[in-house]
């Protein structure tokens, strides 16, 4: 198919396509729909920007099976259709949803069907109201109602902090939390819960999911509290579960997971003296869980965190989780690894000893270190290891100021190659 | 202790319920009257755009595309008298699909904390996400 596609033009040529020279031994009819579905899913894999396609004569009679294949389409504005054998107007219905300005049907049976040319004009507009070139002739624009405007989303952004301050606190305690829910040892996260703390889960499928065979979300579904399906208030109350202990035990046995933390979306909507109201949402693979592949999910965490000595526990969660969309997935492949932060080995001032104590602040104490030491510390460290002020703060942020650390970590992560070259750029 | 708790779990639960369905009807049909639902000081975080005052939410939903949202899942809880001095307030999160206009559906995840205020629920915070990548613009 590459030999057809006009990368310039974003537009493939597939007309006539049985009679391609190259495609001699294997008999490729489009009329077929299983080979006209296996086409569009190529489309849809490798040049989903697609804007032109053409399947001018190719004996097509039946569109129906395209219309779940539609999606994959999206940005198809010019549609070739012609000398093809499509009978009636009702066959275009499965490719409503199509951002055509451009269509071509003449010499089909269903164009001599309609000799009324304003009838079939109006029949196209109202499956394509954005159509204006109709079998190469130029239609008068549509006329429409002002009340009908078009409206757009705002567009979105990956964090929202109603306090700048609440920031650095936020990220914190996020990295801290993900370091150990990914770790082998979980039951250290009993420090980050209240020791009367609720915690919930509710799963679903997202929207169109085909996939549901393979990435069965089975292990969620067991304590699924979802409270349009459990109507019980005996069973609402029992699938919460009450205390530090038991939210902790329930964490340890679910799958171990790898999150994405660079691709969270966080949004701190309450930030007083006497609570945090945080959201993340983002996602993580699953390990080890049985599967043939590492299935990709997505969640939402809502957590509400009080302060707690000198540091945050959580007092409720709800978590929600479901697989990951095909654009998430793709967005979550495309992003490169972060090299890995040098602090996940050892957990700071997080030891074995202190599981017993509840309420233990999960965020360690800055050891009372200036802001002038630290900047004095930010700068030594730029001279030591050539990398600029921005990475050097980011290297001692990890390693909690301690300036030995920071340096060892450097250097193996150099070593390795696993520091950017924007690190270096002063 | 474990029998109050269960009467405020019910409640939560109960609460929740009525709230979705006021809430979503509201921001499908009856946009002008969304206000009511919010504290004057309400805040609504839009995929990361934050809106506050119940004026300025009203007024940013009557702005966006016309919505019909469908649940999915639910669930709430009484937040801890710690973190609320007492007061009471529940944790609501939601997940459901919503269409703009005609087109496809879109999978969302949704969140409110709501509290007790001159006899009437109203929301403190709502935080919505659609489940979708961020776009690079």
């Amino acid at each position: 198919m590459a030999n057809r596609y006009n990368a310039a033009n974003k537009a493939l040529d597939l007309s006539k396509f049985h009679a391609d020279p190259i495609l001699q031994d294997s008999f490729c009819a489009l009329y077929k729909p299983i080979i006209l579905i296996a086409v569009i899913e190529i489309i849809g894999e490798n040049i989903p920007e697609l804007e032109a396609l053409s399947l001018n004569d190719n004996n097509i009679q039946i569109l129906t099976f395209l219309k779940k294949y539609v999606d994959k389409l999206k940005n198809v504005r010019i549609l070739h259709l012609a000398q093809n054998k499509i009978r009636d107007m009702s066959m275009l219905d499965s490719l409503i949803g199509m951002p055509l300005v451009e269509l071509l049907l003449d010499g089909n049976p269903l164009c001599d069907r309609l000799k009324d040319k304003a009838l079939y004009t109006s029949e196209i507009r109202n499956r394509f109201p954005k159509i204006m070139k109709l079998d190469g002739i130029e239609l008068p624009p549509p006329i429409s109602f002002d009340l009908a405007e078009e409206h757009t989303l705002p567009p979105s952004s990956q964090t929202f902090l109603c306090n700048a301050e609440g920031g650095a606190t936020v990220r914190q305690f996020l990295e801290q939390y993900f370091q150990l829910l990914d770790s082998d040892n979980r039951q250290l996260l009993v420090q980050a819960y209240h020791e009367n703390a609720v915690f919930s889960l509710t799963m679903a499928y997202p929207y169109g999911s085909k996939d549901k065979t393979s990435n069965w979300l089975n292990w969620y579904s067991t304590d699924n509290r979802n409270l349009l399906r459990v109507t019980d208030s005996d069973r609402r109350f029992k699938l919460l579960k009450k205390g530090h202990v038991s939210i902790v035990s329930f964490l340890k046995d679910m799958p171990t997971t790898s999150h994405d933390i660079m691709n969270f979306k966080v949004d701190l909507t309450v930030f007083t003296p006497l609570m945090l109201s945080l959201t993340v949402c983002g996602m993580f693979k699953e390990m080890k869980s049985g599967h043939k592949h590492s299935p990709i999910r997505s969640f939402s965490r809502t957590l509400i965190i009080i302060p707690a000595g000198n540091g945050y526990c959580i007092c409720n969660e709800e978590l929600h989780i479901t697989n990951a969309t095909e654009d998430q997935i793709k967005a979550f492949k495309s992003t490169p690894m972060p090299p890995p932060p040098a602090v996940i080995v050892t957990p700071p001032q997080v030891s074995i000893q202190n599981v017993s104590v509840p309420n233990t602040p999960l965020i360690p104490e800055v050891n009372g270190i200036d802001d002038l030491t630290k900047q004095r510390m930010v700068e030594a460290l730029s001279v030591q290891s050539g990398m600029n002020l921005e990475w050097s703060t980011k290297c001692l942020q990890e390693t909690e100021w301690n300036f030995d650390r920071a340096t060892m970590v450097f250097n193996q992560l150099h070593k390795q190659g696993g520091i950017p070259a924007e690190a270096f750029v002063k | 202790m474990d029998s109050s708790l269960k009467g405020k779990v019910d409640q939560a639960c109960r609460v929740a319920e009525e709230f979705t369905k006021l809430y979503y009807e509201a921001a499908d049909k009856r946009r002008h009257l969304i206000s009511r639902l919010y504290l004057d000081t309400g805040l609504l975080t839009w995929n990361g755009n934050g809106v506050i005052g119940n004026e300025k939410i009203q007024k940013f939903y009557i702005e966006l595309p016309p919505t019909d949202h469908t649940l999915t899942t639910l669930d709430a809880q009484p937040i801890l008298d710690d973190a609320v001095n007492g007061q009471l307030t529940y944790l609501i999160q939601v997940s459901g699909t919503v269409k703009y206009q005609e087109r496809t559906p879109k999978t969302f995840q949704q969140n409110f904390i709501v509290t007790a205020e001159g006899g009437k629920w109203k929301i403190v915070s709502d935080c919505f996400r659609l489940q979708e990548p961020i776009s690079e613009k």
